[in-house]
């Protein structure tokens, strides 16, 4: 494979907008019909798994499921739900037990064991994936394909977007179908879903310029770390995710409320550390915990909503989100800020994606992705 | 805060086999003598939430609900059971729903507070603390305490061990009380617990000098990663803590498979040799720590394994073993593999010539 420039992460990132303006209403065509009404209605807890970016996905549409849909839900990687949930699964009725698998590629070996194993036990399995007849398709009782048009190789971005609108769009049916709300309440949610590619826009518009910036000034440190909670501690662990495949950098994506207890204590003072806080639900903990990151001589850089002022005051650069949206989506926005620093930390460095040009890591080349 | 030896950690840790022995029964009576007859039996569902190493240690004792007492168990932090875990809990009558609120100091903020929601949610709430009279127990409406005796400042392992032990308990007895299992068998889990005294004091004598060799190998190392899976996450994960809170090096713990999907492809400064630690207990994940532990040699990781004495498989793909000298059930496994780690955590420190905590610099 030819050594993929950084350019591919921008190219990715600017075709976010598109990707919700064209994808969301085919992507829902198809979960409102991938179990039947009895079958959505049957539902008791959902169950959400996958590996990289696709537990990256179910961490943060987690809330969703919760605040939207009204369901009790737990997201594991797959090996532990394969070997640590998917053995203790209760079931009480048919279909009450449902399990989405996510993976763009479709073929993760754990998450194709894990659906095997959630089937085993009784649990309905749903495949995400972005690849018709692949082993998940194949493997699971029934599948949503958020396929899109092929960019080449890439660390996923554009993938992780069209794997959290498969989510989202299940958390809104299983709630519409559940009477949770009225149809038109649900069709107002799948709009703002729509509308999101408008804020993106905006939102790459307004980070790029610091995204770069921030990149020249951090490119000499050693390690970063991103912190946010419910939906954004899976935020955070995709963005770090993008430095470690982008740029080979050592990233970390943590629970905000653990930094405090723990790897607040760590050295470098100067450590990069990006706070992730929309509005919602933990913000009060985030402008708390960034004022303590700045004191503590952090670097700090705050993701968060244009106009957050709280938060900025303690932040040494913004990548700021333009617009508003409710907190269980912003997953698929607040991210956007923290690609543009990989892509711009890539470049910086000098560097290919997965380092794939540099000859001392040639002997890695089998276990790259889409080796 | 004066300067902190880092010896704290060392003596800490050697007490931990007697700790077993001669705690372990008094722990067991305060969980039996916490909640009303009759009252956990249709407790089906059990939130743990802590911050920190009681974070950890809920993460670590997750499998023991769900094996001994076969109820559904979710540990959470403090803050996210608080904001995000609470609300959403499924209430089916007042003793459906377990909280479990846990804090060696009975004082962390988050943790009393998600125990006031749980509350005012209507769940059953408990506090596993060292401290009676603090704000978990009298927020709480059970109180489990697992006090023991005081060693001074330290990054926290007694209170871990006494954490952990607590709520491995209260896994036990909650598996009698739903006739999950018998009151013998019950019994027998507790006497395994107090039994692991011989395997701890012969795994840290096995332990010691590995550990400072490994100390010698990796000193260099900027940032370190544990990965585990299962209740062997919450072993990374407190392991890793008492590097940071000791020495300050940057060390995390990690998922065992996701490290194979997004850490395993860091090459800082151009440097393939970041350590790794693999945490690979007999138990369900051992399989898989397998592979990921020859996929680190592979990728030109500096591997170190903590596994089971005779376990050839899993040191064939480390630079460095820790064994762990006897049978271990998985669930209560936790109780065992961080034990070396702490020695490891204490001579780094050492090495760096530095004080647990910062206390070596000025506060900031």
């Amino acid at each position: 494979m030819e050594p993929l420039d950084p350019d591919i992460l921008f190219k990715q990132i600017h075709d976010l907008p598109t990707v919700m303006r064209e994808q969301v209403r085919p992507i829902d065509r198809q979960v409102r019909v991938v179990l039947s009404p009895l079958e959505f209605l049957s539902i008791r807890r959902v169950h959400l798994t996958g590996d990289g970016d696709s537990y990256h996905a179910v961490r943060a549409a987690e809330l969703a499921f919760e605040e939207i849909a009204g369901m009790v839900c737990e997201p594991l990687s797959a090996q532990r739900f394969l070997d640590y949930r998917a053995p203790f699964l209760k079931s009480w009725a048919p279909h009450d037990n449902l399990l989405l698998a996510v993976s763009a590629g479709g073929r993760t070996e754990r998450g194709v064991q894990a659906i095997e194993r959630a089937r085993t036990n009784g649990a309905t399995t749903v495949a995400i994936t972005g690849t018709p007849e692949s082993p998940f398709v194949q493997t699971a009782d029934r599948a949503v394909l958020v396929d899109l048009p092929d960019f080449g190789h890439s660390p996923g971005i554009r993938t992780y977007n069209a794997s959290l609108i498969g989510l989202l769009l299940m958390a809104i049916r299983i709630g519409e179908i559940k009477d949770r709300y009225h149809q038109t309440a649900a069709n107002a949610m799948r709009e703002e879903l729509i509308a999101l590619g408008s804020v993106m826009q905006a939102t790459i518009a307004a980070c790029d310029a610091p995204a770069r910036e921030a990149a020249a000034a951090f490119k000499d440190a050693p390690t970063h770390l991103y912190l946010g909670s419910g939906p954004s501690y899976g935020t955070a662990l995709f963005s770090a995710a993008k430095v470690v495949e982008a740029a080979s950098e050592f990233a970390f994506g943590q629970d905000l409320e653990e930094w405090a207890h723990v790897e607040n204590l760590a050295y470098p003072d100067d450590m990069p550390t990006f706070v992730i806080a929309p509005p919602g639900r933990s913000h009060w903990r985030a402008v708390k915990l960034a004022e303590t990151a700045k004191q503590r001589g952090r670097r700090v850089v705050a993701v968060v909503r244009q106009g957050d002022d709280e938060i900025a005051q303690h932040a040494d650069f913004l990548l700021p989100v333009v617009g508003d949206v409710r907190e269980a989506f912003t997953p698929l926005v607040y991210h956007i800020g923290p690609d543009l620093y990989a892509a711009h930390l890539t470049a910086a460095l000098g560097r290919k994606v997965y380092q794939m040009d540099n000859p001392a890591f040639a002997y890695l080349a089998a276990d790259r992705p889409g080796a | 805060m004066e300067p902190m030896s880092p010896d704290v950690l060392i003596r800490q840790a050697e007490s931990l086999p007697a700790l077993a022995r001669e705690a372990t029964s008094a722990f067991d009576e305060a969980v039996r003598s916490a909640f009303d007859p009759g009252e956990l039996v249709g407790v089906n569902r059990v939130y743990l939430t802590g911050d920190g190493d009681s974070y950890h240690a809920a993460e670590a004792a997750a499998l023991a609900f769900e094996e001994l007492a076969g109820v559904t168990c979710e540990p959470l932090s403090g803050q996210r059971f608080l904001d995000y875990g609470a609300d959403f809990m499924p209430i089916y009558s007042p003793t459906s729903t377990l909280v479990v609120g846990i804090s060696a100091s009975g004082r962390t903020e988050r943790g009393v507070q998600a125990l006031e929601r749980a509350r005012e949610r209507g769940a059953l709430t408990a506090a596993v603390t060292g401290k009676a009279g603090s704000a978990f127990t009298q927020t709480a409406q059970r109180s489990i305490i697992v006090d023991i005796e005081d060693y001074g400042p330290s990054p926290g392992i007694r209170t871990y061990h006494a954490s952990l032990s607590g709520l491995l308990l209260l896994a036990a007895r909650l598996g009698e009380a739903k006739k999950r299992v018998s009151e013998a068998d019950a019994a027998a889990l507790v006497a395994e617990i107090e039994n692991l005294e011989g395997v701890m004091t012969a795994t840290l004598e096995a332990g010691r000098a590995t550990a400072a060799e490994l100390v010698d190998a990796w000193k260099d190392a900027d940032r370190m990663i544990f990965a585990g899976s299962g209740p062997s996450y919450g072993t990374a994960m407190f392991a890793a803590a008492k590097v940071v809170e000791a020495s300050g090096v940057f060390a995390v713990g990690q998922d065992l498979e996701e490290w194979s999907h997004v850490e395993r492809f860091a090459h800082p400064r151009d440097l393939p040799d970041m350590p790794l630690v693999v945490i690979a207990p007999p138990g369900r994940s051992r399989w898989r720590a397998a592979s990921l532990a020859e996929l680190g040699c592979r990728l030109g990781r500096r591997v170190a394994v903590a596994a089971a004495d005779g376990d050839e498989e899993m040191f064939a793909h480390a630079d460095f073993v820790f064994q762990v000298m006897g049978e271990v059930r998985e669930a209560f496994s936790p109780l065992v593999y961080h034990l070396i780690f702490n020695h490891f955590a204490s001579y780094l420190t050492t090495a760096l010539g530095r004080m647990c905590f910062r206390t070596d610099r000025p506060r900031r």
